[in-house]
């Protein structure tokens, strides 16, 4: 089977079925990623997609030896992301009489509870914990995506592993 | 690997595994232009500014009471830059 990082090499020499193997590949963990960290599905939608256009220009700055294809796309999503809800930040601080009232699609109680656990974290922390658990990518990964130290990653880890458990502590009991 | 970390954390690991994302059929068309998106901001309900004003009887008189007040202060302003 071929890998993500040989369907990047073929895509940066001009074959364009690269490009499409590794969007059907990745979109789903990379839409799940930003919809887990935002909550949002539209906003996740458009980064997805901004993210496979923006990979369009900087293919050729992909190396297979700094990393794999999934951390470099993540690490373009991610910065998107932030940059995205940053901007958007200072625009509702601007204006916040116009910030939209949230629409978060309702789903059942447990689910909810560990969703509103997980959007409490702080942002750094949330990072962490979603790329570490639910897309189980090692530490050099994480702190390439989020371009922060390696060891900064294992304690952000720790710290969002605690603040979980003391969010659902209630739950544990149940 | 880090997922390693949560071995020790059933009760986290059993919540954690809860959460579910349903996917969209993604498709380039999914993604809406500019102006769309401007549509979808102006059209997405917000918070009422006023309505911390409207609420109580006061602010909502003195909401009624204010342009009235204004529209005279102009009028004055204007006759008074009116007069020889």
């Amino acid at each position: 089977m071929t890998s993500n990082e040989e369907w990047m090499e073929a895509y940066k020499s001009g074959n364009v079925v690269g490009l499409e193997n590794l969007y059907n590949r990745l979109y789903e963990p990379l839409y799940c990623f930003l919809f887990r960290y935002t909550r949002e599905e539209q906003l996740s939608i458009d980064i997805v997609h901004d993210t496979f256009e923006r990979l369009q220009h900087i293919k050729n700055d992909f190396d297979h030896h700094k990393g794999t294809v999934k951390a470099f796309l993540f690490q373009v999503a991610y910065r998107l992301m932030i940059n995205k809800l940053n901007r958007r930040k200072k625009w509702r601080t601007l204006f916040p009489f116009l910030t939209p009232t949230p629409s978060y699609r309702l789903s059942s109680d447990e689910k909810l509870t560990v969703q509103q656990a997980i959007l409490k974290l702080p942002d750094k922390q949330r990072g962490v914990i979603l790329l570490a658990y639910y897309d189980d990518l090692p530490q050099e990964e994480i702190a390439q995506i989020l371009s922060i130290p390696i060891g900064t990653v294992k304690s952000r880890l720790h710290n969002a592993m605690k603040a979980l458990k003391e969010e659902l502590k209630e739950d544990f009991h149940a | 690997m880090l997922k390693d970390e949560f071995q020790q954390e059933e009760q986290l690991k059993i919540h954690l595994d809860k959460y579910e994302v349903q996917i969209p059929e993604l498709s380039y068309q999914l993604k809406r232009s500019r102006w769309q998106r401007f549509i979808q901001y102006l059209a997405s309900p917000t918070k009422d500014p006023l309505e911390p004003i409207c609420t109580s009887s006061v602010g909502f008189t003195s909401l009624k009471v204010v342009p009235i007040v204004c529209g005279i202060f102009i009028t004055i302003v204007q006759i008074l830059i009116q007069l020889p």
